[in-house]
């Protein structure tokens, strides 16, 4: 059993992602009053600036000013999203104290108090923007930031491939699991899955490029986004404003 | 290996940002002339797989495991700018759609597992294959060029790191982001890669690529016609401009910072406090408690120590009643 | 409308189609029959101008279909667009973020302005009634609603001719007999239909002529549906039935006879 401890962690590893995505794209999102239909150009947009903030911060004060508002968000979060956030930025928020234990001890208090506040602030930032935004919506709200099409495309089509690609990868670790008895040969075997995978991405990329000729297309994608103000929005546009606002008064 | 927010200063991530742009723009336009007319879904289908091989875990000896990053192997299979496309969309997709390291060290991370891992790797790789020829000569190839690409990535991302001390400095000579020099983040970074990560990518990257020439040999990237060295100029180019950038960028915002925020302001900031005043100051989970800096209203610091305290309850109340609520059903059982 | 004369296609050096020729005209609707294998998703692609045939002449409307002539943009839109070609693999197909811009991704590539966008999407969307479907994202949807979908944005162009591989293969009983009849209904309305299948049950319901591909991927016949399915022994000697076959024939196709 211990053999196989690595097709286990591969499994849970594939599973948790796709679970995850398949959260993030499920129709109830966005969900719970803490995204009350935010436009997703400004949740990037914020989300992107406040994080630059915390780094460019000096002061502790903004620092925890920025952390009390995140932590006002999470704590307003559906309880799967409120876990998964808090988790990721408390794991990130130790193992920063971890690393930075040995400096502190040479007496350097200051980056053992701010690095790791300001790591638990800025991956609060990004977690809640991930679990409570779709990511095509993060994705087309890219397009307003001059991204090119490009990139855009680019990240549309890995997403959807993840999730293709992810299912058949996981398919494959679960009948290795179910034919490997005796143990032995795991990373031959294991490479013959990624190998596999591999071979029909290839294969998969080149049946989409044709499907895209067939509907006439030109070398040219355009992705849309509109850019729209509703209450929530401007709202959320206060809130962070204020917050920005605290950030030059402190300084 | 990815470097998260925070330990890099803005600057030195909007440098390495900056560098990497230019990579990426060569990389479209190089893959475009060299896969087909129109190679967009590859781009994307290359950035799934590349997403994905950092999902694989590999067993090591004694019972671990551990995961590879895969950029020289895409290198080799699908051409190395396909490969730092690839990696880039992947790491960017972990950033932005997963909160998986930093938003603003994406740059960074680009430049380090994007471009430097899978042009050295693949360097490394042709080099070796060229020299011996054989088909040993590429196994052999595809082994030193995944160890020698990943251990450039950690040496450079350990330079990185290294040189945050010396560079960016508060007035009294406190660093502000990662406070380890080079001499303690190299061999930080070096050991456990040398050792261990460096070796799973070799021995999974030689396996795939050696599976895949055995089942589909014609699916292999075969080499560019025209060898270009434009990307290995650019290579050396931004390896020796990127530490000046970083020193001229260093010393201007050094001067920034002495000439914009005053003694005054800092004196009513963190900076200004003594090791024992933080320590007294702020303690979980009411951390503001007799803080009042100069220059500020004491009501603002109390709205956010309310704000602060009233997230940390609500969070604290909700969890525990998730727990008290999956545990009800065995009770009543 | 179609012409083939002579064509050969090599995938290096495994032939995949040799010296076919045939003949398709406006509004018939032909069937590719034959066992895994003997060509016919090669010839699909030649006729959808993804591939070039090895040697031999490939004639659409008149004009004829090379590498040099579709790398002329305004004729290569022209003809992707008077031909639709729906994948034996949907999910490849689907590219889009939702199902409103997979079937507009069509009109929009070939420049018609966002309103005349909009009012196509909207008619294609009740003709196949897809409404409520818009804004979901195409892959999370089932096999059959993919198909549909796929097939929806292949039409959003108003092709003339449809060409379509395996359409039947992974949908459930339900789903394959309301494709049946709307490919039957859109056959009716004049759009060419050509597709490629082995589910011999529904062959004789959309199409009326059937080309059988050997194993050594030549043409073996070209007949009339219905006598195609009769002649089992044809049928056998291209390894696309076995015996139950015949016993199955016997119960099924005498329908004819007592109409």
């Amino acid at each position: 059993m211990i053999k196989d401890a690595f097709i286990d962690k591969g499994i849970l590893s594939l599973f948790g992602m796709l679970s995850k995505i398949r959260a993030q794209d499920s129709p109830a999102i966005p969900r719970g009053p803490a995204s009350l239909n935010i436009n997703p150009f400004y949740k990037v947009a914020f989300t992107l600036a406040l994080i630059i903030l915390i780094a460019l911060s000096r002061n502790l004060l903004f620092v925890f000013s920025a952390l009390s508002y995140l932590l006002l968000i999470i704590a307003f979060l559906p309880s799967i999203d409120l876990k998964r956030t808090l988790f990721a930025s408390l794991a990130m928020f130790f193992i920063s104290c971890l690393l930075l234990a040995p400096a502190a001890l040479s007496g350097n208090l200051y980056s053992l108090f701010m690095i790791p506040s300001k790591m638990f602030a800025t991956v609060a930032a990004a977690n809640i923007l991930s679990c409570t935004t779709k990511w095509q919506s993060i994705i087309g709200a890219l397009k307003l930031f001059f991204i090119p099409d490009v990139f855009i495309f680019i990240l549309d089509t890995a997403m959807k491939y993840i999730v293709m690609l992810g299912e058949l990868s996981l398919e494959m670790l679960y009948a290795m699991k179910l034919r490997r008895f005796g143990g032995g040969g795991g990373l031959a075997s294991l490479s013959g899955v990624a190998g596999t995978v591999f071979l029909k991405s290839a294969e998969m990329a080149e049946e989409m490029n044709s499907a895209m000729l067939c509907r006439g297309f030109r070398g040219v994608y355009h992705s849309r986004a509109k850019l729209t103000m509703t209450a929530a929005d401007a709202a959320y546009i206060i809130a962070n404003a204020s917050i920005f606002a605290l950030f030059f008064y402190l300084r | 290996m990815h470097i998260p927010d925070n330990y890099l200063s803005p600057a030195t991530c909007a440098l390495l940002g900056a560098a990497a742009a230019p990579v990426l723009a060569i990389s479209v336009k190089k893959v475009k002339e060299e896969v087909s007319t129109e190679s967009m879904p590859m781009l994307g289908i290359g950035a799934a797989f590349s997403f994905l091989m950092m999902m694989f875990n590999v067993p090591l000896p004694g019972g671990t495991t551990g995961h590879a990053v895969g950029g020289t192997l895409i290198a080799i299979m699908a051409g190395p700018y396909s490969a730092c496309l690839a990696v880039s969309a992947a790491l960017a997709i972990q950033a932005l759609l997963f909160g998986d390291g930093g938003i603003l060290s994406l740059g960074a991370n680009i430049f380090n597992m994007a471009f430097v891992l899978p042009f050295a790797g693949y360097f490394v790789f042709s080099a070796i294959k060229k020299a011996l020829g054989s088909k040993k000569g590429e196994a052999i190839g595809a082994v030193c060029g995944a160890y020698i690409g990943l251990a450039a990535a950690a040496l450079l991302t350990a330079i990185e790191f290294g040189i945050q001390p010396l560079i960016f400095k508060d007035a009294s000579g406190l660093p502000l982001y990662c406070p380890y020099p080079l001499s303690v983040s190299i061999p930080a970074m070096m050991a456990p890669h040398l050792l261990a990560a460096c070796v799973v990518e070799s021995a999974f990257t030689v396996f795939i690529y050696s599976f895949v020439k055995k089942v589909s040999p014609g699916s292999i990237y075969a080499g560019e016609k025209k060898r270009s060295k434009a990307i290995y100029a650019l290579l050396s180019v931004l390896i020796i401009l990127v530490p000046l950038g970083l020193l001229a960028e260093g010393t201007a915002w050094g001067e920034w910072g002495a000439d914009e925020i005053s003694v005054t302001a800092y004196s009513g900031s963190v900076l200004g406090f003594t090791p024992k005043g933080m320590l007294n100051g702020f303690s979980f989970p009411s951390p503001l408690p007799d803080y009042a800096p100069s220059g500020m209203p004491d009501a603002l610091g109390y709205i956010i120590s309310a704000v602060f305290g009233v997230a940390v309850s609500i969070i604290l109340f909700r969890l525990l009643g998730g727990f008290l609520k999956a545990k009800s059903p065995g009770s009543h059982a | 409308m179609l012409e083939l004369t002579d064509i050969s296609y090599y995938y290096g050096e495994h032939e995949a189609l040799a010296n076919v020729s045939m003949n398709i005209q406006r509004g018939e609707s032909v069937s590719l029959l034959g066992a895994n294998g003997c060509g016919k998703s090669t010839l699909l692609r030649i006729l959808n101008g993804l591939i070039f045939p090895s040697s031999g002449k490939y004639m659409f409307g008149g004009e004829p279909i090379t590498k040099k002539s579709l790398s002329k943009q305004a004729f290569s839109n022209r003809f992707h667009s008077r031909i639709g070609f729906l994948f034996q693999n949907v999910e490849t197909q689907l590219f889009c973020t939702d199902v409103y811009d997979e079937i507009a991704f069509g009109p929009r590539q070939a420049g018609m302005s966002e309103r005349d966008v909009d009012i196509r999407v909207k008619e294609i969307i009740s003709l196949m009634k897809l409404g409520g479907f818009e804004h979901r994202t195409p892959y999370h949807l089932s096999g059959g609603e993919k198909k549909k979908i796929a097939l929806a944005s292949i039409l959003a162009l108003s092709p003339e001719v449809l060409a379509l591989d395996e359409p039947m293969n992974g949908l459930d009983p339900k789903s394959a007999r309301w494709l049946c009849e709307f490919l039957a209904k859109q056959n009716a309305l004049g759009t060419t239909l050509i597709l490629s299948t082995h589910n011999l049950d529904l062959v004789n319901e959309i199409t009326k002529r059937s080309i059988l591909f050997s194993e050594e991927h030549k043409v073996a016949a070209d007949l009339p549906t219905l006598e195609m399915l009769e002649n089992i022994e044809l049928l056998k000697k291209v390894n696309m039935v076995d015996e139950h076959y015949s016993s199955y024939a016997l119960n099924y196709l005498p329908r004819r006879h007592i109409d």
